[in-house]
């Protein structure tokens, strides 16, 4: 995903910050190669804060000229570039004089990985709907295979649930040619074209992993 | 290995790592037989399942007339074979009139693992037993007919007619 190799750039090990410089001038050398029209908040305030703001906008394409009417304008983004550190106090005297913007809430260092998930998951669930999947759901899946055209089918019961943000997995058993299988399945991932539940079973557990020991009626299913 | 031996042996629970766990509910399905890894699966001491090395029993799922191989070198790695690997197996259990007796050193592909092995789109597949195919030494299958189903890991290892003489392919 174009959006995701732009936000890794942006997850880079960030210069930290010194009272001379500002931390976004910093950033700013380091990201122009991948965000374009940064413009320049106020410096005084959180370090990180500017610098989410604006991976986040520059990732859903917003071109910050039509905001920048009331900010610092791109002709001091060229400026800042071409006289990356030493230019840090030069900018925080220009950018004094810029209108401060509404008070955005400041973002902090450990809510980044949730915020970056929840849009992940946004983008994902723009593809398919992804239906709540509780273990003892007796689910059928539809998956594209490696360089196949045919949609592969499984149909088994969910026996855990592991929730990991974008990376939300769940465990499936069922039973094919006398076998019994166990298959884990990010249900985020695009590969996936469907998830439909068909049925469900009341259990008493979040992990049914005891189910290894029942007898396969319990997890064998007919495919239609 | 020498920690597999010992938990076949004791009569308090061991995971594969020397731990030692609490009575366990499940030590009546260690009894499930010699072939899968001892299981003294509880839902708070699940085993750890590891990759086939020097000593696993594995069953054999084909028709070329043995039963039972037990590994005696995994081939291309030091930790042990996983699904789609090659091994080196003993011939331990054969059926009277087959392509292999007991005791023929025959080479394997393993078609079904119970160490889960993760595949390049984020999804994972284990089986619940250990499951050969005896091939000879330029890979091709000795016998004719493969029963259950088989993984696609094989298409990258090059492992096409046992693909081909599958009945499912998981």
């Amino acid at each position: 995903m174009a959006s995701s190799s732009l936000l890794s750039h942006s997850l880079l090990p960030l210069p930290t910050a010194s009272p001379l410089f500002p931390k976004s001038s910093l950033a700013i050398s380091s990201l122009s190669f991948s965000l374009n029209q940064i413009s320049i908040s106020r410096t005084g305030s959180v370090a990180l804060h500017p610098l989410v703001r604006r991976c986040r906008e520059s990732s859903f394409g917003i071109a910050r000229a039509g905001e920048t009417g009331e900010e610092e304008t791109t002709a001091e983004t060229g400026e800042d570039e071409s006289s990356s550190e030493t230019g840090g106090e030069e900018i925080s005297v220009a950018v004094a004089v810029e209108e401060k913007p509404p008070k955005k809430p400041i973002v902090k260092l450990g809510d980044i990985i949730g915020i970056l998930n929840k849009k992940f998951i946004e983008e994902a669930e723009t593809i398919k709907v992804v239906p709540d999947i509780r273990p003892g759901d007796v689910v059928e899946i539809k998956k594209t295979k490696l360089n196949r055209r045919r949609l592969a089918l499984y149909k088994g019961i969910v026996i855990s649930k592991h929730s990991g943000g974008i990376h939300t997995t769940i465990r499936i058993r069922f039973m094919t040619s006398g076998t019994p299988v166990e298959l884990v399945f990010p249900v985020y991932s695009p590969k996936i074209k469907e998830i439909k539940v068909v049925s469900h079973r009341d259990v008493r557990r979040a992990k049914l992993y005891y189910l290894r020991e029942k007898l396969p009626r319990f997890y064998t299913f007919k495919k239609k | 290995m020498a920690a597999r031996l010992f938990s076949k042996s004791s009569s308090v629970g061991h995971t594969l790592l020397g731990a030692v766990g609490t009575s366990l509910v499940g030590v009546g399905s260690a009894a499930r037989g010699a072939t899968t890894k001892v299981n003294y699966s509880d839902i708070f001491f699940q085993q750890q399942r590891t990759f086939i090395q020097m000593r696993t029993n594995l069953k054999v799922v084909d028709n070329s007339g043995a039963k039972r191989v037990m590994c005696i070198q995994a081939l291309k790695s030091k930790k042990g074979a996983k699904l789609g690997d090659i091994i080196i197996g003993s011939v331990k259990e054969a059926q009277p009139r087959g392509k292999v007796k007991k005791g023929d050193v025959v080479y394997g592909v393993v078609v079904r693992a119970a160490m889960q092995r993760g595949r390049c789109d984020g999804s994972q597949i284990r089986f619940d037993d250990n499951a050969v195919v005896l091939v000879n030494k330029q890979g091709e299958p000795i016998g004719t007919r493969v029963f259950g189903p088989v993984p696609h890991e094989l298409r990258k290892k090059k492992h096409v007619k046992i693909l081909a003489l599958a009945e499912h392919i998981a």
